[in-house]
Order: structure tokens, then sequence, then C-alpha cells
């Protein structure tokens, strides 16, 4: 196994990427860097079996909820822990069903995205944006949109499009800081 | 203070909102937290300290809430608490918490932005009538001024985080105080609840629950707040209102042609006992208030009761209201008491031409 240091996934932006994926076409030497998970899930050579004929409806949702569930599937609450901010642990949020603050919807990201969705049948807010937050809100999601059109070009092996994808998705974070 | 209170808590009741018949009042309330601080239920006393200190400054520095009157749960009485949970204005969450909690009220009452219920805060515009547009204009209004002054906890994918993941999204929850007595006397009233359910809409009987629900009053809100907009959340909700309203004048109608002598019956049993009785409960009262109102549409009362004045009374007739109002003690005896001779002196002139 190949390690790239401390550089994050090139789909999920969250994992450390262990993978390194080349293209060469027509010369033209192309490189991403992804984890294993995201490797699992989107390389079609590493296709699971029970994935195979699955719809590919939406994958950056199936990055950021569905596989987190998978990996948590079937284990007792309270192993999905604490919160790193407020300390709450997740067996109390499932008996009291409240949050212990803002943090904890990244600390439980996967099991209250799947809540949320349970509650509202979606994950996405549509409504308000706070005045003054708009231009952040946009680009945020101009790069979440980004991602899920990475992780469709690296499933269905258009590196080309995949790192061309990347170099945006990195230009849009720089942008930003 | 309680007598005071009481007024000022029943001033949204003021005028009379359109489809006041059916709909007694419409309500738009947002669920807002501050960034940075752990959500209420979480909070140490100083926490919570800090965030009513926070909101405070933001509403003191807006010109527009200038003639808010701020309420410390704390310096309030338990019936105290109980009269502004009667008229809509607090939670009965926030009427149990204390520590820190407080409501600034809008001069009209039609405005109350509570601190550190659930939520850090829940702000809320209630309206008589069926005016549930209105009544988000004005508290999306609320929620922008007070955007000047506060961080809320906002992600650009879930949008405004709330302490219960029912609330994350919007924050919105509209919604509609309904009185049904011609659906609960046809018998559809279960029927069209589940159906209205099924549409992903909260409907609860306002005291009490489905068909043993005391006085026929129905509250229905949205339950999704998060993947549509507030004005997609607000225009579903009207779609099925709009339908709601219709089949209980149809209702109302039938009964009245198809069932005269049940249906006057029912009226004047129901108001002989609030004119004769000497004491009298207040889920008693509401069930017997509430066969007045297909009096109301026969025409009966003329404009000595309108359904407007039932709104109020509906409201009027709870106990913190009545201790107040008729200064009694907080026995239940004394209590039932004085609300029987409150409707009556209420009730008892507005039949006589009859």
């Amino acid at each position: 196994m190949v390690f790239f240091g401390h550089k994050l996934c090139d789909i999920c932006n969250k994992n450390r990427a262990t993978i390194k994926m080349t293209q060469v076409d027509d010369g033209q030497v192309t490189e991403l860097m992804i984890c294993q998970s995201c490797n699992a899930d989107h390389n079609p050579l590493h296709r699971r079996p029970e994935e195979a004929g699955e719809g590919v409806q939406s994958l950056f949702e199936n990055l950021l909820s569905e596989k987190g569930m998978k990996e948590a599937g079937g284990k007792a609450d309270q192993e999905i822990g604490t919160c790193s901010a407020c300390g709450l642990d997740f067996a109390t949020y499932r008996k009291t069903f409240l949050l212990g603050c803002a943090d904890c919807y990244t600390s439980f990201e996967a099991a209250l995205l799947n809540d949320l969705r349970k509650i509202h049948g979606d994950t996405r807010h549509a409504g308000k944006v706070p005045s003054g937050l708009e231009e952040r809100v946009e680009q945020e999601t101009t790069a979440a949109e980004l991602r899920r059109q990475l992780a469709q070009a690296v499933q269905s092996e258009d590196y080309e499009r995949a790192v061309e994808l990347r170099d945006q998705i990195r230009a849009l974070e720089q942008s930003d800081t | 203070m309680s007598e005071s209170l009481h007024i000022l808590c029943d001033r949204w009741l003021g005028n009379t909102g359109p489809q006041s018949d059916i709909v007694v009042s419409s309500r738009a309330r947002l669920a807002r937290n501050l960034a940075g601080a752990r959500f209420a239920r979480s909070s140490t006393p100083e926490d919570l300290k800090r965030v009513h200190d926070a909101v405070a400054a933001a509403i003191s520095a807006e010109p527009i809430f200038s003639e808010f009157h701020e309420i410390v749960l704390a310096d309030l009485s338990a019936a105290e608490r109980s009269i502004l949970r009667e008229a809509h204005l607090i939670s009965p969450e926030l009427e149990r918490h204390t520590k820190h909690c407080a409501v600034h009220l809008a001069p009209d009452a039609s405005i109350s932005v509570m601190v550190n219920e659930e939520d850090h805060i829940r702000m809320q515009a209630i309206v008589t009538g069926y005016r549930v547009r209105e009544a988000h204009r004005v508290i999306n209004e609320v929620d922008d001024t007070l955007t000047r002054h506060l961080q809320f906890a906002f992600s650009s994918r879930l949008g405004y985080l709330t302490a219960c993941p029912t609330n994350t999204g919007t924050g919105l929850r509209a919604s509609v105080m309904l009185h049904l007595p011609g659906l609960v006397m046809n018998g559809d009233v279960e029927k069209i609840i589940r159906e209205i359910a099924e549409h992903g809409f909260a409907v609860r009987g306002l005291y009490g629950e489905g068909s043993n629900c005391t006085g026929d009053l129905y509250q229905i809100s949205n339950e999704v707040t998060l993947g549509k907009s507030e004005e997609e959340i607000i225009e579903s909700l009207l779609g099925v209102l709009d339908q709601l309203i219709v089949r209980e004048r149809d209702a109302r109608q039938s009964l009245f042609n198809e069932k005269p002598v049940f249906v006057e019956d029912a009226i004047w049993r129901s108001y002989g006992t609030l004119v004769q009785a000497r004491m009298i409960n207040s889920a008693e009262a509401i069930g017997l208030l509430s066969r007045l109102r297909l009096g109301i549409e026969r025409g009966h009362f003329h404009d000595r009761l309108t359904h407007h004045d039932l709104n109020r009374l509906l409201i009027e007739i709870q106990p913190g209201h009545l201790m107040a109002m008729r200064k009694v003690a907080e026995e239940t005896e004394l209590r039932d008491a004085a609300r029987a001779d409150f409707l009556r002196e209420r009730l008892i002139d507005i039949a006589n031409s009859n």
C-alpha cells in the first residue's frame, strides 16, 4: 500500500488518501488520490458484489450518509461515540431526541442524516439563508455539487473529467481561504 | 401583575380575522440557536444567562422592538405562567423551565420571542383567523432584524441547526387552530385526521387527542422543515387547510339540513347548561361552548355572540385567566364556581330575543 502523507481523499475530502489512480490518455498523465473507502465505493474494479446493479442516484449522498450507515450498521448506538465539541453521547440523543450543540450535527453526521431523511424525506436545506451568508452558502453548495460529479466521473472511469472537477474544487476552496 | 398580564396576553385576539367561523388563529414560529453556544438543554446556567443577555441586547438595540415587554419567567407565579401558555404566547416547555427563560412580547402580543426554550430562540407571530402567510411574513421580518445582531447556528447543507432534528432546516412551524364541530358531529373527523397525517402534517387535539378532543379544537401544522422552502411549506399546508375548511362548512350545512332537530337540541342544551350551571370545569365549558358555534351559524344569537367572541371565551375560561380576571383562589371548586358565574354573566343575555 502506498501512503501519501496526510493528503485527503480527492473524492470525499475526509479520509486520508491511500490509493493513487493514474490514467494515461493521449500521452497525458492524470492522477487522483483517493481513500480506501471511496475506492471501494466508486472504483468499478472494487465494486462489492452486493452493490452491483444498485441505482446510482446520488453518489454524494451516498458518500456522506449511507456509506457511514453501512459502516455503523448493526452496531449499538453508543458505539457512534460522543460529540467532540459538547461531549453528548449518542445514546443520550437517542433517548431524548435532543442534540447538545450545533457541532453534534458533524459529530453524528451519518446517523443524523439518516434520521433527517426519515423525518423530512430530504437532507438538504432549501429555505432561507441568513443575510451575509449567501455567498458562502452558494460556494459550499457548488463545491458539494462538484464533489458529487467527481464521484460520478470516477465511477464511470472518466478520469480526465475527474481531474478537471478536482481542480475546480481545489480552486473553489482556495478562493474561500 | 396578573390582571394586566392577561389583558396584555389577550391583545392579539383584539381584531377579527378572516374565516374565524372555523379558523381560530394562525401562527408561524421559527427556531433559532446562537452559533458557538451549546443548545439550551445542555447548557450551564452561565451559558443560559449569556444567551438571555445576548438576545435582550439585540432586542433593545432595534427601534422596531422598542415597545416590546420582556417578561422573565422566574419572576412569575405558576398561575401567571399559565396565562401566557393559555394565550398561546409561550409553550408548555417554557412554562416548565424558568431558569434564565424569558419572553419578549410585542405591545399587541402578536409577536413573542421565547428565550431559552428547547432552542435558544423560538419566535412566533400569532394572528386571529386564517392568515398563515401574514404570520410568516411578520416573523420573518423579526428574524431578519435579529440576524443583524445575532449569529445563528446555520449550515449551508442543513440550514438552521436546532436542538431537535424535527426542526432542522427552516426551523419553521406554521400552524392553525381550527374549530371543527361539524366534522366531529358527523363522525368524519377521525378519517380526515388520518388523511391529513398521511400527507405529512401533524394534527392534534388542542385539549385531548382524536375523538376525545374536548371542544373540537384541532391544531394542524407542517412536520417537514428540511428540503422545502418556507413558501413551499406554507403553500402545501394551505392546500390541505383550504380543503378541510370546505369540508367543515359542508358538514355543518348537511347537519342543519338533515338533522335540524338533533343540532338544535345540542345547541340549546349546551346553552341551557352554560347559563344555569353553578359550577363548571374547563373541559366541560369548552365542550359546551363548542356547540354554541353552531348556534351562531343558525343566527340564534344575532350579533350578541360572534365567532370572534367565542374564540376569545375559549381562552378566557382557562384556569390562569379565570383566576386573574375573577381574582379567585387556586382551589378547583372555587374556580369552577367562578367560571360558571363568568359564563352565566357573559351568555345570559345573548339569546333573549328568541
